[in-house]
């Protein structure tokens, strides 16, 4: 074993520029694997951030007739209970109504939150480019398109009819954006109070809103947060269910990226396979006269397992570090006109640990035919061919 | 003396379609502690014989024995193991590790017996390098050495693990006649001082003429067997 390792190592020392070349090749495949790899990973979490990072991924309505939560502290305590599974927990009161401005009406929604739960949601503070979030009753904020749209400004007062008939006068106290040309142009954002009364809903609320710290597994937390609750009117949705378009283009993404990697690798496993296949055929003097000596088959084929593994481990530390450079110089050079990276690049260090551990697995598994090749060669066959 | 190497009724065929017969027929000894020359012409089937002597090939029918073991019904790896302990290999060829300096070479066979080289065992490799007058070249590498120091690398490995039979193709094939004349010397020597049995191919006439005993091979037979 020792010999054979010897051997390997001399082996290798000996074609310098072999080695090199192969070292070379197992690292750009592992690089391009660990670089498109944590680009796939940081393109699917910024997606999945900007999509669903600021929105309801588990949210508890009523099939009651209202269709209102009517003991929603309960309700919220019991959400609450999965925590750190589940994170910012929030009540919500909404409902449909009609903005009369000058000269013309718009469709909008009525959003009462707890601004302070809500807005680790929404994150509407940050959202907010003029004046204020609203605090008190009859404040609301709207967004960027209706303001455009309505010519509202901050000190405004804007009329607001419910769909019953009432109307209600608001004063504009902020302006948001929440980069979402649809949520801007529709939610008039004001405290729970304000909308409780509005339209009608006494003390219930329409609707309890959470976020989850793993997004993917919202549809099994949403079931175990259904045994949990104790009133079994109430129904829990999640954004795969209501999203499920968004889920398969992140998984058709997850899978082409696999895909991409898959075969990177046996690219790279061909590659080194074929190059020590050939670097058996280029000693195959030296095996034969190691075998006319003695050296048995067993140890002979592991000379070429130490060779891959050796040529494995160089290549996956010489790839990582080449990956982190790509990944580096893509966060430097791939930016947006801001300075931010086009794609953020998500550093998972599990993920590489395991594609260098791929390559040195792949490398082994390469070598395993030349070592094949090399146990069955009769050292006859050298000696009589000179 | 007792016989190292017995072959009985050796036949050899090569081919898988067309079979063509090497050796026929051929019964053999070699006693311990001689010094034997085969000769014969190029395609008589010395050379088969002599690697059916050195276990590298295998008889199509008939048995070999060494050191009265019978060899032809070995696995390989009870083979390797014999090759490694009984045996040492001179081929017209170096067959050099180009990897490895000269005394790595002569140290091989010992590192496959067992990795650990002892003090006495890196003393008798010193030792055969004295001999074969390559003190000066040990540490370089294997082809850094000219063509006559690389072949008594090779003979110095035959001889590391004090094998008791020596089987030689041609070793002198390669080189001018003063450097032959000095190789017989040496594998002449060793023989005398160490006891070793040495089976040596050649077509060297003159060589030949030195040896115990001269066996010619003519067209997969025994054709001559003298001994002086």
């Amino acid at each position: 074993m020792r010999l054979a390792f010897k051997i390997a190592l001399r082996f290798l020392k000996s074609g310098k520029g072999q080695t090199i070349l192969i070292v070379l090749g197992i690292s750009i495949g592992v690089a391009v694997q660990l670089f498109i790899g944590s680009l796939i990973q940081g393109l699917q979490i910024n997606l999945v951030n900007t999509t669903i990072g600021s929105s309801s991924q588990v949210t508890i309505t009523s099939t009651s007739e209202d269709k209102l939560i009517d003991n929603w502290d309960r309700t919220l305590y019991e959400a609450s209970l999965f925590s750190p599974d589940v994170i910012n927990v929030s009540v919500a009161a909404d409902g449909p109504a009609t903005i009369d401005y000058e000269t013309d009406t718009a469709q909008v929604l009525i959003r009462g939150f707890n601004i302070q739960d809500s807005n680790e949601i929404y994150k509407i503070q940050e959202g907010i480019y003029a004046g204020r979030v609203p605090e008190r009753k009859d404040e609301v904020a709207i967004g960027r398109e209706l303001s455009l749209l309505a010519g509202i400004e901050t000190g405004d007062r804007i009329l607001v009819l419910n769909p019953g008939g009432g109307s209600a006068r608001f004063d504009v106290t902020g302006l948001y954006d929440l980069g979402v040309s649809s949520i801007n142009e529709s939610w008039i954002i004001t405290n729970l109070q304000t909308a409780q009364d509005f339209l009608g809903m006494g003390d219930k609320v329409s609707s309890v809103e959470m976020q989850v710290s793993e997004v993917f597994e919202a549809d099994i937390i949403g079931e175990r947060i259904v045994y949990a609750l104790s009133d079994k009117s109430l129904r829990v949705d999640n954004w795969k269910d209501q999203n499920q378009s968004l889920l398969s283009g992140l998984n058709g993404q997850s899978v082409s990226s696999y895909m991409i990697q898959v075969f990177v690798l046996v690219a790279v496993l061909l590659g080194i396979s074929s190059v020590l296949a050939i670097s058996v055929v280029q000693r195959s003097k030296q095996l034969g006269i190691l075998k006319a000596m003695g050296i048995k088959d067993r140890e002979a084929s592991l000379i070429f397992v130490f060779q891959g593994l050796m040529l494995g481990i160089l290549g996956a530390i010489m790839g990582v570090a080449f990956g982190f450079g790509l990944l580096y110089s893509f966060t430097k050079f791939a930016v947006n006109p801001d300075g931010s990276p086009v794609v953020p690049i998500y550093i998972n260090y599990g993920f590489i640990a395991l594609s260098g551990m791929f390559a040195v697995a792949s490398a082994m598994i390469a070598s395993l035919i030349p070592a094949r090749i090399s146990s069955r060669l009769n050292p006859i066959e050298v000696i009589k061919n000179g | 003396m007792a016989d190292i190497v017995r072959l009985e009724e050796i036949d050899k065929f090569y081919g898988e379609k067309i079979k063509t017969q090497v050796l026929f027929d051929v019964n053999l000894t070699f006693e311990e502690n001689s010094f034997n020359s085969i000769i014969g012409q190029s395609g008589s089937g010395k050379s088969t014989l002599l690697n059916i002597v050195g276990t590298l090939d295998k008889p199509t029918n008939g048995r070999v024995y060494i050191n009265d073991r019978r060899t032809d019904t070995m696995n390989p790896v009870q083979l390797a193991d014999l090759r490694n302990r009984t045996m040492g290999f001179i081929f017209q060829f170096h067959y050099l590790l180009p990897e490895f300096t000269a005394k790595e070479n002569v140290l091989m066979p010992s590192r496959i017996m067992n990795y650990q080289v002892t003090t006495e065992i890196n003393q008798w490799a010193d030792e055969l390098m004295d001999l074969t007058g390559l003190t000066k070249v040990k540490n370089n590498m294997a082809n850094a050495m000219s063509g006559g120091q690389q072949q008594r690398t090779a003979i110095a490995r035959a001889l590391i693990n004090k094998p008791s039979i020596v089987l030689a193709d041609e070793p002198t094939g390669n080189l001018d006649s003063d450097t032959s004349e000095n190789i017989y010397g040496l594998l002449r020597d060793i023989n005398k001082e160490y006891g070793t049995t040495f089976i040596i191919i050649t077509h060297d006439q003159r060589i030949a003429e030195k040896t115990d005993r001269i066996v010619e091979i003519k067209d997969g037979r025994i054709n001559l067997d003298v001994k002086r």
